[in-house]
């Protein structure tokens, strides 16, 4: 099976004054082995909060989400954190906050945070693969700099480094293309992409930017509580479409011709 | 057209596919390149060249049609005409209408992603390798292109986001109407007079905009 995460029938909703706020209703969806999910949406429609639940960091108020067919609402918190670091990780925008470090040593915290399956790592080897992360996304450069002296760019290629670095199954990536301008846009999807094929990743990415969906293999849409799947897909399985383009102007060509 | 024309001469039919790949969503009729073509044919801007029949021809542009292209390309260009039949229902519709608009919200939402889809299919047909080229390798006309792509992109998947805004609004509202049909329902009940609110939806609609200010100003603030 190369289903990854499977989310059935999710509610949330937070309470906001006297009034429930639903932010999701009824959500499903399944992101498979080397697959790029994104979920489009506004500021505010509860991407994040999706992203949180599959995460395992928040409970769903009703509903299913299975990692690889376990059920994530029945586990302990220590099974939980040991996923989130392990099979799972998170790339968001957020950055070592106040703490003041070497983007070395920050790219390197999933590995020395104790809940990864590389815990038991030498020193030497934690640095050494927090060296690799960098280099694969191409920010060899920043290990020695801090947050604070490099570009959006760059924080967005760190941020991608930490999330690669503890060798997971599956990434979720929120909103990290946020800052960033169309050829650079590209340039990080196109990355996350050959990066899922390469690892076998699956990736479930938040984005509030439409032009950040362009090089995924499943465009989703959250508003209004709805999350609505776009048009052509399988559940779970990677669909090759240079191929059903071809197929499809073919077609068109053949009907045009008659 | 010209632009296609120029940019490589090509057969009627090969043009027509360029177009339909290029500017897909425009839907431009099934005549559209033909007639372009005869019509630039006729005031001079461009010219058939080598064969009888319409599959042989091979279109080129003249030098009235570069100059003309480039002129046009540098042209300003004015705000587009938006006539959104969409923004009039919802402006005359009754709150018995509101399910319904729902729907049509919603699926028209699918609509939007399903051209942005179509712009994510052609973008990975096109980048395959999607390797990371440094500005200088790459072709001068995948440096432009992409750049249209992504305007078609934002304005499709924008779209897409603003319509689940306003179909979220829109259920709010439905709920408001529900609750007072009930009251007024209630109201109706103890002194005899009901139905009063359907007759005059203008007036419960700025009801809903003025009164309740809770609904309307609450629900956009967030």
């Amino acid at each position: 099976m190369s289903e990854l995460l499977c989310m059935s029938g999710v509610d949330k909703s937070f309470r906001r004054g006297s009034q429930d706020l639903r932010v999701l209703k009824d959500a499903s969806l399944e992101v498979g082995v080397g697959e790029v999910v994104c979920v489009l949406g506004t500021r505010g429609q509860g991407k994040t909060t999706l992203l949180r639940i599959a995460a395992g960091m928040e409970s769903a108020d009703s509903g299913e989400v299975r990692f690889r067919g376990e059920d994530l609402t029945g586990l302990s918190d220590r099974k939980l954190s040991r996923l989130l670091g392990g099979q799972i990780a998170w790339a968001g925008r957020s950055g070592p906050g106040g703490m003041r470090m070497r983007l070395l040593d920050y790219v390197a915290m999933p590995l020395l945070a104790g809940h990864s399956r590389a815990r038991k790592r030498g020193r030497e080897d934690v640095y050494a693969r927090a060296r690799a992360a960098l280099e694969r996304v191409g920010a060899q450069g920043c290990g020695e700099q801090r947050w604070e002296g490099i570009s959006d760019w760059e924080r967005a290629l760190v941020e991608l480094a930490q999330g690669i670095v503890g060798e997971p199954e599956l990434l979720l990536v929120d909103d990290l293309t946020d800052a960033l301008g169309i050829r650079e846009t590209d340039e990080l999807t196109a990355l996350i992409r050959s990066l899922s094929k390469e690892l076998g990743l699956g990736v479930l990415m938040s984005v509030s930017d439409p032009q950040a969906t362009l090089f995924s293999d499943r465009i989703m849409t959250l508003g209004g509580g709805t999350l609505t799947a776009g048009p052509s897909q399988e559940p779970g399985n990677v669909i090759e479409f240079p191929d059903l383009g071809a197929g499809r102007r073919e077609a068109e060509r053949g009907r045009r011709g008659s | 057209m010209l632009g296609l024309v120029i940019e490589r001469p090509d057969h009627g039919f090969s043009l027509e596919r360029r177009l339909e790949e290029r500017f897909g969503s425009a839907r431009f009729a099934y005549s559209t390149a033909y007639s372009a073509l005869r019509r630039m044919e006729k005031e001079g801007l461009v010219r058939a060249v080598g064969g009888d029949t319409e599959r042989e021809v091979v279109y080129e542009a003249t030098k009235k049609g570069v100059d003309h292209f480039r002129s046009w390309v540098r042209s300003p260009s004015s705000a587009p005409v938006v006539r959104e039949e969409l923004h009039a229902r919802i402006a005359l519709c009754e709150p018995r209408d509101l399910p319904r608009l729902i729907d049509v919200v919603h699926t028209e939402e699918l609509a939007c992603i399903a051209e942005l889809d179509r712009i994510r299919r052609r973008t990975l047909d096109e980048q395959h390798d999607a390797t990371r080229r440094p500005l200088a390798e790459e072709a001068w006309s995948t440096l432009m292109d992409r750049g249209v792509v992504h305007g078609e992109a934002a304005f499709w998947g924008g779209r897409v986001t603003q319509l689940a805004r306003l179909r979220a609004y829109l259920e709010q509202l439905r709920e408001e109407a529900e609750r007072r049909a009930l009251a007024e329902h209630r109201q109706g009940l103890a002194d005899g007079r009901r139905g009063l609110a359907d007759r005059r939806p203008t007036q419960e609609r700025r009801e809903l905009a003025g009164d309740d200010g809770s609904l309307a100003e609450g629900g956009r603030a967030r």
